[in-house]
């Protein structure tokens, strides 16, 4: 198992480093100018000229590749054209909001749609299965931007019962950073106010973001028990006198759940990249507003910086789902 | 002295999407307490279904259309789902065809033997014991099959066991709860011929030292003659023999079982096809009329096709299904 981590964590690293390579070639090789891009549709070609150089863009292309991968490597994404601030400090701003709101949301979808899937297997073309295929049909079908105002104008906005946008209120001074997550920092630093105001905040936003990802672990969850309830171990288990609860939620509930990790793990990695209607609608400072706002600016650096942290994220989840496996399923342990 | 086991005129259906599979029709077996039944019959001819519904774990949509279960006095088709697991592994027990398959592979033995012993004495209302008596009593299970390293064993997983190895478990879990009836179906099918031997040998062993009730299910006959003091004969969701196997194997009266002995290999490992049974199994969902066995049977006549054969005994311990049965 120890030399198994080691290896994926080492796939991990290589992987990561061709994203790295990847972006680079994408933004250099690509067609179009980045010099005069960056300087602008009124620049003169001096100006260009002179940003070229002092970009390092008249450089051969791969002093410019051992450039950026050095930057890369110390932790320097450069600058954004529009804030002239550093990329990372920006990031570093903006990653922690959507990493949050993707992390309850993820949260949401499995505490839901595994206990549902499973059920729904159980209770397979009864009452309880029709509600949740109606309910994970409109989870995949349901418009983001759509069903995040209806929950606002019934739960925000007629109930009161939650905040309609934002991350915290504007009277509301977040916690002194430790994880950046406000939730966690919250609770860290013993502010239970501080997170009750950032958990009322971040419902309705996870709740729109999980919806079609707890749609999809439900269904491929339900789909997997229903497989593994007819197999042969669990006719065995049920003759050996095994109780039904038992054999549901350990027996077969263990084997269904690896394909599920899959699924999670792919989740995770699609929401991360698609939060952007959610933090349009609610108004969550995270990366997918700062990276559509970057890229409408032209402003290329933070556009690759948010690529890179989303593949980043993207392939540590992967590795953790590989991970959990073999944790899972002895017989893979050995490769 | 009423049997242990008695199945009545036990017919079942199992609707499936091309139309209803007429799976059992009218089975009639009955088992007293100690002995040893073999149930012989092609592939496909209803044996499995015929075993898990004694346990009920048979097909979930399947419906029964007549007759009953009646095992030590209960009437099992009643039964709630409570009451069944104050049955299963405790009072009537089974051994499964593919080792590999019929073990979870993600739960080492040690779990899943333990968990049988657990829930065996939840279902007698008895107190669970603590973890190293639990542990003493795997070890002790996996004895009584001739495992030895049981440590080793226990802290497995089936994909780190030979199949020899895993039926044996299969079996501890099976006699962990001192079951009454044990119901082996197509119990060395799965395994290499050598390892055969060597688990026919220790259920033999075990049958006798323990005084086992046994339905031994198989579609060998070596296989059932190596186990079994009586023994039926199934075609096609129907008994058409049954006695004493030592006057079955030796002077069969119904023209199927005398052509599922024919079909035998003999001493030198031939079989001979002309004396094998031409033809294949019915369809279940449109049954021949009459006696199923018709279309391939060469004494059939007209009755045949028109009736179906009542079942008549023919001896002390024999019974035969057949309109023109052999003398
Ligand atoms: N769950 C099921 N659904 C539909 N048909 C089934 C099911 N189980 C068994 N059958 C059918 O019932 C017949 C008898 O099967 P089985 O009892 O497994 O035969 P055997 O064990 O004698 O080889 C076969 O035709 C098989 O296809
Ligand atoms: S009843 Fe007729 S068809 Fe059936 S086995 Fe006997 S002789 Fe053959
Ligand atoms: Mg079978």
């Amino acid at each position: 198992m120890l030399t198994f981590t080691f290896r994926k964590i080492a796939v991990l690293v290589g992987t990561m480093l061709g994203l790295a390579a990847l972006t680079f070639l994408i933004t250099n090789v690509a067609p179009g100018d980045p010099a005069r891009l960056v300087a602008g549709p009124d620049a003169t070609n001096d100006m260009v000229e002179t940003i070229r150089q002092e970009y390092g863009l008249d450089r051969p292309l791969y002093e410019q590749f051992a450039i950026y991968m050095g930057d890369l490597l110390t932790g320097d994404l450069g600058r954004s054209i529009v804030s002239t601030r550093p990329v990372v400090d920006e990031l570093m701003r903006y990653v922690p909001a959507t990493l949050e709101l993707v992390l309850v949301a993820m949260v949401l979808g499995i505490l839901v749609g595994v206990p549902f899937g499973m059920l729904s297997a159980v209770y397979k073309d009864r009452f309880l299965d029709q509600v949740t295929r109606i309910f994970s049909i409109s989870g995949v079908a349901l418009p983001a931007f759509w069903f995040g105002i209806l929950l606002q104008l019934f739960f925000a906005v007629r109930l009161e019962w939650l905040p309609v946008s934002g991350r915290l209120p504007l009277t509301e001074l977040p916690p002194e950073p430790i994880t950046h997550l406000l939730l966690v920092d919250s609770l860290l630093r013993g502010q239970f106010e501080t997170f009750w105001a950032a958990l009322s905040h971040i419902i309705l936003p996870a709740i729109v973001l999980s919806f079609p990802c707890l749609a999809s672990i439900l269904r491929v969850n339900r789909a997997e028990m229903i497989e593994v309830l007819q197999s042969d171990h669990i006719v065995a288990a049920r003759a050996h006198g095994i109780s039904s609860a038992r054999i549901v939620t350990i027996y077969a509930l263990k084997n269904a759940l690896l394909p599920t990790l899959a699924m999670i793990g792919l989740r995770f990695g699609w929401m991360l990249g698609s939060t952007v209607l959610v933090e349009t609608v609610f108004d969550w400072p995270g990366i997918g507003l700062y990276a559509v706002s970057s890229a409408l600016a032209s402003d290329f650096k933070p556009v690759v910086g948010v690529t890179l942290v989303i593949g980043f994220f993207f392939m540590i989840t992967n590795t953790l789902v590989d991970l959990a496996y073999a944790w899972i399923d002895p017989r893979l342990r050995r490769a | 002295m009423t049997a242990l086991l008695n199945i009545e005129n036990y017919r079942l259906d199992i609707p499936t999407f091309d139309g209803v599979l007429k799976v059992l029709d009218g089975i009639d077996i009955k088992l007293d307490q100690g002995d040893t039944l073999g149930i012989v019959g092609e592939s496909g001819c209803g044996k499995t279904v015929l075993a898990r519904s004694i346990l009920g774990i048979g097909p979930r949509n399947a419906k029964r259309v007549s007759g009953q279960i009646v095992f030590d006095a209960t009437a099992l088709d009643e039964l709630s789902e409570a009451e069944w697991r104050r049955i299963r592994g405790v009072k009537i027990s089974m051994i499964f065809q593919d080792p590999m398959t019929y073990l979870n592979p993600l739960l080492t033995i040690g779990r899943q033997l333990s968990d049988v012993v657990v829930a065996h004495h939840r279902a007698q209302g008895m107190q669970v014991p603590a973890k190293a008596e639990r542990l003493a009593r795997c070890g002790q299970l996996l004895e009584q099959v001739q495992i030895a390293d049981t440590q080793r064993v226990l802290k497995s997983y089936p994909h780190q066991l030979s199949g020899g190895m895993r039926q044996r478990i299969l079996i501890a879990m099976a006699l962990a709860g001192e079951p009454k009836l044990l119901i082996a179906d197509e119990p060395t099918t799965a395994l290499d011929v050598t390892i055969q031997a060597q688990i026919l040998k220790l259920l033999r062993d075990l049958v006798d030292r323990l005084g086992l009730t046994v339905v031994m299910i198989s579609h060998d006959v070596g296989a059932i003659a190596a186990l079994s003091r009586r023994v039926a004969v199934m075609y096609a969701g129907t008994v058409v023999e049954q006695g004493e196997a030592e006057s079955i194997l030796t002077r069969p009266r119904h023209p199927y079982t005398r052509g599922l002995l024919a079909a035998l290999p003999d001493i030198e490992g031939a079989t001979h096809p002309l004396e094998a049974i031409p033809g294949t199994i019915p369809n279940l969902i449109t049954p021949p009329t009459g006696c199923r066995f018709h279309p391939r049977c060469p004494r059939a006549t007209a009755i045949c096709r028109q009736q179906k054969p009542e079942t008549r005994s023919i001896g002390a311990d024999h019974v035969v299904a057949c309109h023109h049965a052999f003398d």
